[in-house]
């Protein structure tokens, strides 16, 4: 995997980033990078190391070897400019079961200071944007495991960010749903995020993938 | 008893030859050496609290108030405070709760649900009989012991905790039971049962409402030895269903989550009732502590538990908020000043009704204002810093072993709750003793003021500490 040469201002990359818990190899020393506006795509069979590589490049897990950084800046979530500029979907989010989904996005645009006067038609346009325009009124566990997939994906698109890191977001899709959110995620990518996603779906990966890289699970 | 009953005796007892070889099914022993504990457990330290207590409490004032109708009445309210928390707690997980790959592999058969489901039954018919019982003799004994009673105090006591251990436990029951559509026709042809018998009961059980009750039982179970009470907590809370048609309006960051606490309330009324009505006992027992010298100053410490547990009612988002350490970034606000933003609504709440609580009850008992309100306001602030620390106390130290012990568990969970009662009770005693001295002012304001900052370093570090290593 070649890393690339010069880095813009949210280019995410892992210099030979490894992690290893006692005896075990979770993810062997790998490099990746993705430039702003770019979309890297990460594949492997189970146990390859993915979601631990994303943990790593979102700065929630420190790595065993090599440094992962998010622009200029280590990746290390403790960090607020981090925070601010990545949004992640690696597990599930914690939602409040006392929200419904309208309020949730309604709570999550207040805390990142959003424009108030257009925040019911953001609100809404975001639910709709992924087929959840009904459900507004619906709380976290109403929901199917489909659509609690896309009400994650929403709450994930929806908060401001110039990096979007998502591990598999197309579990529990339909194809339609799968095909819509490949079509967001390229959206995202050519206005500028840096789109990095852990995929297992050939459709998802052929639209929105710039660098693909196949993770080799560990050998011990 | 019938034919098919009988072979239905024959085929469990095959299975429980298969799962536990010869020696049986060893829950009984378990739940023997569970009763064994709990006596030791009373005799060592519920007996001497509770005759201390009444000792505190002036024997012969307790002693008449026994013959008093107040005693009858404190019973009734007692019985349907257990009546109700029970059918809540069958709701959630009832009495009748196998395990999973029994439920799934025998339950699921064509055996009769009650023959295959009675040993749990019977478990817990044990556990609440014994409970109460022993909490009668718990009371009987505490006020013999202090010499409040005669000895024919005892049996009565024994006698009451048994009827309240039996409400309980059919609540209990009917609570599980009444999840499950009722049966339209007998359950099986030779099979009957009297309609609100325990039998009856069992048999309407339905297999989906008791697979989930034993799921949800084994990630309690799970949860608790792991000192990982949040995720007891979202197990045992009902799922909210309320005030679908509210809406959570954009303000401010800070008042838009101000907004966000008020509507979780609004959505959970149980919550917010049992909040002010406990923040309102809490300050009339404050208000009659420094009040009047008829109260031993020792309530103040039971004040200060009820306090905070209608306090801890209250900030359902401060949790909530708290569960959020260790996801993603979702939220904008920093993590301190979000914490300190979900104090505004249980911390006002708290602060007026207890202490318009608090000053009425001290006009009430003859006293003034001025000599309650003051420590009702730190009682408020004190409580504000306990929550801080009880919502992000985190997963208990596990410094020898990655499974905390039971007792690091216990003592983990339990600090905040000692730290306010002893703190609150503290004050209260001391404001009985010394009324006028300015520097136990002066302590208890650097204490409320040490607390609050304890509490929000504890959600700086909570915030900061989890990612792993």
């Amino acid at each position: 995997m070649d890393a690339v040469a010069s880095l813009t201002a949210m280019d995410v990359r892992g210099d030979d980033v490894s992690k290893v818990v006692g005896p075990a190899t979770l993810l062997a020393p790998v490099s990746v990078a993705a430039s702003s506006g770019t979309c890297l795509v990460l594949r492997g069979p189970n146990g390859s190391g993915k979601t631990t590589l994303l943990r790593i490049l979102i700065g929630a897990l420190p790595p065993t070897t090599g440094t992962a950084t998010v622009g200029d800046a280590t990746a290390d979530e403790r960090d607020p400019a981090v925070r601010a500029a990545v949004a992640a979907l690696v597990g599930a989010p914690a939602t409040y079961r006392d929200l419904t989904l309208r309020d949730h996005l309604v709570l999550l645009d207040a805390t990142w200071a959003g424009d108030a006067d257009s925040c019911d038609d953001r609100v809404a346009a975001a639910l709709t944007q992924l087929g959840l325009g009904d459900l507004g009124g619906r709380f976290p566990h109403e929901l199917s495991s489909g659509q609690t997939q896309l009400f994650r994906l929403a709450l994930t698109f929806f908060r401001p960010s110039d990096v979007l890191v998502l591990d598999e977001p197309e579990q529990r899709l339909d194809t339609t749903k799968r095909a819509l959110v490949a079509e967001i995620l390229a959206a995202r990518r050519d206005a500028g995020t840096t789109v990095v996603l852990a995929c297992h779906d050939p459709v998802v990966t052929d639209r929105v993938a710039d660098r693909v890289v196949d993770l080799v699970g560990a050998t011990d | 008893m019938t034919a098919s009953a009988v072979s239905d005796q024959e085929r469990l007892a095959d299975t429980r030859h298969v799962l536990h070889g010869p020696s049986g099914n060893p829950a009984r022993k378990e739940v023997a050496y569970a009763a064994y504990v709990a006596v030791i457990l009373v005799g060592l330290y519920g007996f001497p609290v509770l005759r201390a207590l009444v000792l505190a409490a002036d024997p012969e004032a307790m002693g008449s108030a026994l013959r008093s109708p107040w005693a009858v009445l404190v019973v009734v309210a007692v019985t349907a405070v257990v009546a109700v928390l029970g059918r809540e707690a069958g709701r959630v997980r009832g009495p009748v709760v196998a395990p999973v790959p029994w439920v799934d592999h025998v339950v699921a058969s064509s055996l009769d649900r009650w023959a295959a489901l009675r040993p749990w039954f019977g478990y817990s018919l044990f556990a609440v009989l014994f409970a109460g019982g022993l909490s009668g003799l718990l009371v009987g004994a505490a006020f013999l012991g202090a010499r409040a009673a005669s000895w024919w105090f005892v049996p009565i006591t024994v006698a009451v905790g048994l009827l309240v251990g039996l409400v309980g436990g059919t609540t209990w029951l009917l609570g599980q039971s009444r999840l499950s559509p009722p049966l339209r026709r007998g359950p099986r042809p030779g099979v009957s049962s009297r309609l609100g018998a325990p039998s009856a009961e069992v048999r309407r059980m339905g297999l989906p409402e008791l697979r989930t009750q034993a799921a949800r039982s084994n990630r309690i179970v799970g949860g608790v030895q792991a000192g990982d009470l949040r995720a007891v907590r979202l197990e045992a809370a009902r799922p909210v269903t309320r005030g679908r048609a509210l809406r959570l309006r954009r303000r401010g960051p800070v008042a838009t989550l101000v907004a966000r606490d008020v509507l979780g309330l609004r959505r959970a009324p149980g919550a917010a009732v049992v909040g002010l009505v406990l923040t309102v006992l809490g300050g009339v027992t404050l208000g009659a502590t420094l009040g009047s010298s008829a109260v031993p100053p020792l309530v103040g410490f039971v004040a200060a538990i009820i306090g905070y547990v209608g306090f801890g009612a209250l900030a359902e988002g401060l949790r909530l908020e708290a569960d959020t350490v260790g996801t993603p970034a979702l939220f904008g606000m920093p993590p301190v000043r979000a914490a300190a933003t979900h104090l505004v609504v249980p911390g006002l709440t708290h602060l007026v009704g207890t202490t318009l609580a608090g000053s009425v009850t001290a006009l009430a008992v003859g006293s003034t204002v001025g000599e309650v309100l003051p420590w009702c306001v730190m009682t408020t602030v004190v409580l504000s810093g306990g929550s801080l620390l009880a919502a992000y106390r985190g997963r208990p130290p596990a410094t020898f072993s990655t499974v905390p012990s039971p007792q690091t568990v216990a003592i983990w969970y339990s600090s905040p709750l000692v730290l306010c009662t002893l703190l609150v009770g503290g004050m209260v005693w001391g404001a009985v003793q010394w009324p006028t001295s300015g520097l136990l002012v002066i302590a208890t304001w650097v204490a409320g003021a040490s607390i609050v900052y304890a509490g929000l370093r504890r959600v700086d570090r909570e915030s900061m500490s989890h990612r792993d290593v």
